[in-house]
């Protein structure tokens, strides 16, 4: 028994298996949606009455942001993608995704951000003003709570996870996809995740930025947010820009589910799927350039204001393209009303409502009446709930054969189906009528009418968490007692239900082939289903092997350094969050550095436990990799990540001519910081590109004196750039120009602070390199890691040709 | 029952909105629960014949013309809404000037943690009340001293944010006596719930006698350094019952420019006209200084007099 936990506990901590992870991204999503619905019906509790005592102010607060962040960054992305980890690489034939250990390290980071969030209550108060977090209310001044670092921290983790994630999934479905299976024969489930990764990969190093920024103004004391030249409004724009593309990043998956889902069970291919695809396409390009729409009320002017309107209500149309196409499949159908299927019709049902009141919020001039109310709440959760959550709840029910083997128990589902569909109109309709009650009031007054239909809300909202219950009951009790389920009951025709369920560690004994007609060949057999594969078992009801408990561990599968890294990370940033404030005006706060410590050493030892471990990831030579073919897996993986940094560090350099900007009294140029500094630093840091280029040109020549002197010299000037810049730190800090952090001090100090992280990670790297140089290494066509190097380098020195004349000339 | 200018315009806009919203909401649920109902598995139900099969990509189907037709249709639709929102736009963002409105009728907002203060052009304060004249166009100046605020009025359907740093204007016509709920509707700390405030909305003539309830004058208005002005408060009845009662008591003055009073506080003493009393103190500027001395005069109030204040500029030569 203790053996056979040890067992099953290494396993989970330390699996790199995309279904693994799947699993664990599903199993964690769901209690934290539990635990986020438990505080939204605490809330509703508080709410059935005027004058209601079961909450104060202070913990609704509390309640009705942690409430918010949870459902939308820990419970609707995540389900999405534990879908997305499971199903991915089944239907688009690979064996695993491009990254298996980072992909672990997401799952890993994903969960101690969650457990931090959670965490933030017991440090004073959690983070208490809304999910939006606007500024300056989030400074040290008015939330001196030390929890509200945590909150910060932990959304700075979970950014990190999912640009992790993200990366990861754009690799795997570029280059990984089968032979033969071009990206139009991708059903709309994989393009919906496509698409919520690009906009994951734009939004997300936005938020980022602020988020960073947030966190450097509470525990520095820096005025980013709390100066009048930055404050309310840099806030909303580098908000917005990520909040309103986050919108559709918690959507579009679930409108994938649905869409893969409605032809299944009505046996009719999805009515005009290309359209749909461009359709997602078109929001997602559109959804990058309606964030004004959110700022309204902040003087943008009159022109402004109506563009705003137009590209808002303009996004609408590719939804009514969706809607018609998933309605019109229905059309000469055998729709066979299975608990997935009631759920995407329901899905579809509450996204028609949402996307209609959502027009009304697009026009500007009814947002001066309707902005900050219940009419507001009302909408919103109609398409997060109602459109993401349902159709999620699809998508388990629909996979969960594939995932565990057997299937659930049918009658309770939709039982489950009713009681959902009937608390969640109870729930949300009334909202709409409660369109002058203002969002996030912990009470009201018994003159207002208000009260009947609160009461309404909250008898839904208690059907509707009751029903849940049955969900969880079903879920547990069929996966240990469901009849098996065999490998395709639904008789889908996407290509996880070609594999055993629940399908092999390795997934594929044959990766398949697409042929130009469209048929699947596994090997040089016949297709599907007679051909290879696991033939033996494809249309067997009793087939699967629902005993997967003993079958040996992925062989190539198990790492210990992504969960160490991610704890590693997660007390690191722990200690840079619970210290007690060091200054009380302008707060700030003094980092606990035993656990600063702690995190730095395991960081550093679980780094280089990663990059030494044998960890062998199965490249298929023969895989369809349209539009990038000539370029490896961790090239593709490390342009875009330096994609996510172009955003990222155009924001802080946004942030900076905005505070410039409205600031008339910016001190001119070269009154500042010596041009003779800024010079010598571009000087050293342009040849250091030089030497990196020089190193690459050895390593390919097989010179290792050359290698060895070029990777040295890259070190020193990287040293001598760090050395010049800590110089004129530590000189404009004496000089007293900087007291008190004005917004000169704070934009100078943070964004080339941030750089000099970037060139001392390139340092870190470097040392790395060297150190396998002199023994021998790179020399025989093996230098690939050296390019990635390269990569990196010259873009950080690129940052820096923007900042010298950013700072010092202009 | 019209309450305002900018209720009006909501109500119709909303109207329009909401009318269409319940057509095309008609049309797409007919359509899907027709489909549903029609073309569920029931044992008469044909096999359809493009059914996929697992092992070959679903051949594409469908037509470009559903899309034109949807997109078509929904532009329509789209585009009434648009012209609907772009004119109620130019009304909410073109308030009028200062100078267009009423004396009184132009008030700066500011919202605090945890209530709203209304500052009007003769030095009046208050942070509960922001008492208006019904059928004139009133213009609020709204800003914060600390946190995120949305000023909001309950019934007149309007808001604005109050942005720490930031004026943001929004104006609209009175149409309806009474009172009408203020609050915040952006949450902005512990007490965000009962940041609130009233709207009293007055007949015009109870709003001048009430606005006019101190006036203060300086003579001569405009003088040297070291000339001396004096400065006159003049009050007139504000109580409710409007019998022309005498207010009663001390008058206090302050400014923040350099110079002095001959006494800080004036008694007074009734005036000519029925129900105004006044009292006079002497002003002497020190320094030229801004080239201006704002003078404020503050009366306490006596049991049937509401408290007021009243402020004018002195130029120095």
């Amino acid at each position: 028994m203790g053996q056979r936990f040890a067992y099953s506990a290494k396993r989970w901590l330390y699996t790199t298996n995309h279904k693994d992870i799947g699993i664990l991204y599903i199993i964690t999503s769901l209690f934290l949606f539990a635990a986020a619905g438990v505080l939204a019906i605490t809330m509703r509790t508080q709410l059935s009455a005027p004058d209601n005592n079961v909450l104060t102010a202070n913990v609704y607060n509390q309640f009705v942001t942690v409430h918010g962040l949870l459902m939308i960054f820990w419970v609707l992305s995540p389900l999405a993608f534990g879908f997305a980890n499971f199903v991915i690489p089944l239907q688009i034939g690979c064996r695993d995704l491009a990254f298996p250990r980072l992909n672990s390290m997401s799952y890993w980071f994903f969960l101690f951000s969650g457990v931090m969030m959670i965490l933030s209550f017991f440090f004073g108060a959690a983070p208490d003003l809304g999910w939006t977090l606007y500024s300056p209310q989030n400074t040290g001044q008015f939330s001196p709570a030390i929890g509200f670092n945590l909150g910060a921290g932990a959304l700075i983790l979970m950014v990190v996870s999912i640009t992790m994630s993200s990366i990861n999934f754009l690799v795997t479905m570029f280059k990984m996809r089968a032979p033969g299976l071009k990206l139009r024969y991708m059903s709309v489930f994989p393009w919906a995740i496509l698409v919520t990764i690009f906009m994951m990969l734009y939004a997300f190093p936005s938020f980022l930025a602020a988020v960073v920024l947030l966190y450097v103004d509470r525990a520095f004391g820096t005025v980013y947010f709390s100066s009048i030249q930055g404050g309310s409004l840099l806030w909303d724009n580098v908000f917005w820009f990520f909040g309103h593309p986050e919108v559709y990043i918690v959507l579009f998956p679930a409108i994938g589910i649905i869409a893969d889902i409605i032809p299944t069970f009505a046996r009719r291919p999805l009515y005009g799927s290309k359209y749909v695809i461009g359709s997602l396409v078109a929001a997602a390009l559109i959804s990058f350039v309606v964030w004004g729409h959110h700022m309204f009320v902040t003087g943008i002017g009159i022109a402004s204001t109506k563009l705003y309107t137009v590209t808002t209500i303009a996004v609408s149309l590719p939804f009514d393209v969706i809607v018609i196409s998933l309605i019109e499949t229905l059309g000469f159908a055998k729709l066979r009303l299975k608990a997935p299927a009631l759920f995407a019709l329901g899905a579809v049902a509450n996204f028609i409502v949402g996307g209609i009141t959502g027009v009304f919020l697009a026009s500007v001039a009814l947002d001066y009446a309707l902005r900050g109310t219940y009419f507001v709440v009302a909408h919103f959760h109609y398409i997060m709930v109602g459109a993401s959550i349902i159709g999620l709840i699809g998508g388990l029910y629909y996979w969960f054969p594939k995932i565990t083997g057997r299937m659930y128990d049918e009658r309770l589902a939709k039982v489950h189906f009713v009681l959902s569909m009937i608390g969640f109109q109870v729930l949300y309709f009334p909202m709409f009528l409660l369109l002058d009650m203002p969002r996030r009031i912990v009470t009201y007054s018994p003159q207002t009418d208000w009260g009947l239909l609160n009461l309404t809300a909250t008898l839904g909202g208690l059907i509707f968490g009751g029903a849940q219950l049955l969900l969880f009951y079903n879920l547990y009790r069929s996966s240990r007692v469901g009849p098996p389920s065999g490998p395709n009951p639904w008789d889908a025709w996407t290509l996880e239900w070609a594999l055993p369920s629940p399908p092999p560690p390795h997934d594929f004994d044959v990766i398949p082939t697409f042929q130009a007609d469209g048929t699947i060949r596994f090997g040089s057999g016949p297709g599907l289903p007679n051909g290879l594969g696991h033939s033996n078992e494809i249309g067997n009801p009793n087939g699967s092997s629902v005993s997967n408990k003993t079958s040996p561990l992925h062989h190539e599968g198990l790492s210990p350094w992504p969960v160490l890294m991610a704890f590693a990370a997660f007390i690191f940033f722990l200690g840079l969050t619970i210290g007690k404030p060091a200054n009380p005006q302008p707060v700030s706060y003094q980092p606990f550095w035993p656990l600063i410590a702690d995190g730095v050493i395991l960081g550093i030892i679980s780094l280089f436990g990663y990059s030494r471990e044998t960890f062998t990831v199965h490249e298929d030579t023969h895989v369809e990799s349209w539009p990038f073919k000539q370029v490896p897996n961790m090239k593709l993986g490390i342009w875009t990540f330096l994609g996510a940094e172009v955003i990222f560090f155009g924001v802080l350099i946004g942030s900076y001519f905005f505070v410039r900007t409205n600031d008339a009294a910016w001190p001119p140029a070269g009154s500042l910081f010596e041009i003779r500094n800024g010079f010598a630093m571009t000087l050293v840091l342009l040849t250091s590109s030089l030497t990196a280029i020089m190193a690459l040109a050895s390593a390919r020549a097989g010179n290792r004196n050359g290698l060895i002197a070029s990777l040295g010299g890259t070190l020193v000037l990287g040293a001598a750039f760090l050395y010049i810049k800590a110089g004129e730190w530590f000189s404009l800090g004496a000089s007293g120009v900087f007291q008190n952090y004005s917004l000169p001090a704070t934009s100078y100090f943070i964004t080339t602070g941030t750089h000099g992280v970037h060139v001392f990670a390139g340092m870190c790297m470097t040392v790395y390199l060297l150190a396998k140089a002199i023994k021998g290494k790179y020399l025989h066509g093996d230098h690939t890691t050296l390019e990635h190097f390269g990569l990196y380098w010259h873009f950080v020195d690129i940052v820096w040709v923007f900042l010298f004349p950013l700072f010092y000339l202009i | 029952m019209a309450v305002s200018s900018t209720q009006v315009q909501f109500d119709s806009l909303f109207g329009l909105f909401t009318y269409l919203a319940i057509a095309v909401s008609i049309i797409v649920f007919s359509l899907l629960i027709y489909f549903v109902v029609k073309y569920r598995d029931k044992p008469s139900s044909r096999q359809p014949d493009d059914t996929p099969i697992l092992g070959k990509v679903p051949p594409s189907r469908g037509h470009a013309r559903s899309v034109v037709v949807t997109v078509s249709l929904s532009t329509i639709i789209l585009v009434a809404l648009i012209i609907g929102s772009f004119g109620a736009i130019d009304n909410i963002l073109s308030p009028p000037a200062p100078s267009q409105v009423c004396d009184g009728c132009s008030v700066l907002v500011t919202g605090h943690q945890f209530y709203w203060n209304f500052a009007y052009p003769n030095g009046h304060s208050d942070n509960l009340v922001l008492r208006v004249p019904l059928g004139n166009s009133i213009r609020l100046n709204v800003t914060s001293a600390d946190v995120f605020h949305d000023f909001g009025i309950i019934g007149l359907d309007i808001k604005t944010d109050a942005i720490p740093g930031r004026t943001n204007v929004m104006w609209f016509t009175t149409y309806k006596a009474g009172n009408f709920t203020i609050q915040c509707f952006e949450l902005c700390g512990i007490g965000h719930a009962t940041m609130k405030g009233i709207l009293n909305v007055v007949d015009e003539t109870t709003f001048q006698q009430w606005y006019t309830h101190t006036r203060i004058t300086c003579s001569p208005s405009s003088v040297a350094v070291n000339q001396t002005s004096q400065c006159t408060a003049l009050l007139s009845d504000s109580s409710p019952s409007g019998l022309g009662l005498t207010p009663k008591g001390n008058v206090t003055f302050s400014t923040p420019a350099l110079g002095y009073f001959n006494t800080r506080t004036c008694t007074l003493m009734a005036g000519t006209s029925k129900g105004t009393a006044s009292c006079s103190v002497l002003y002497t500027p020190t320094a030229a200084g801004t080239g201006s001395a704002r003078i404020t005069s503050v009366y306490g109030g006596d049991p049937t007099q509401s408290d007021s204040s009243g402020n004018t500029a002195i130029l120095i030569a």
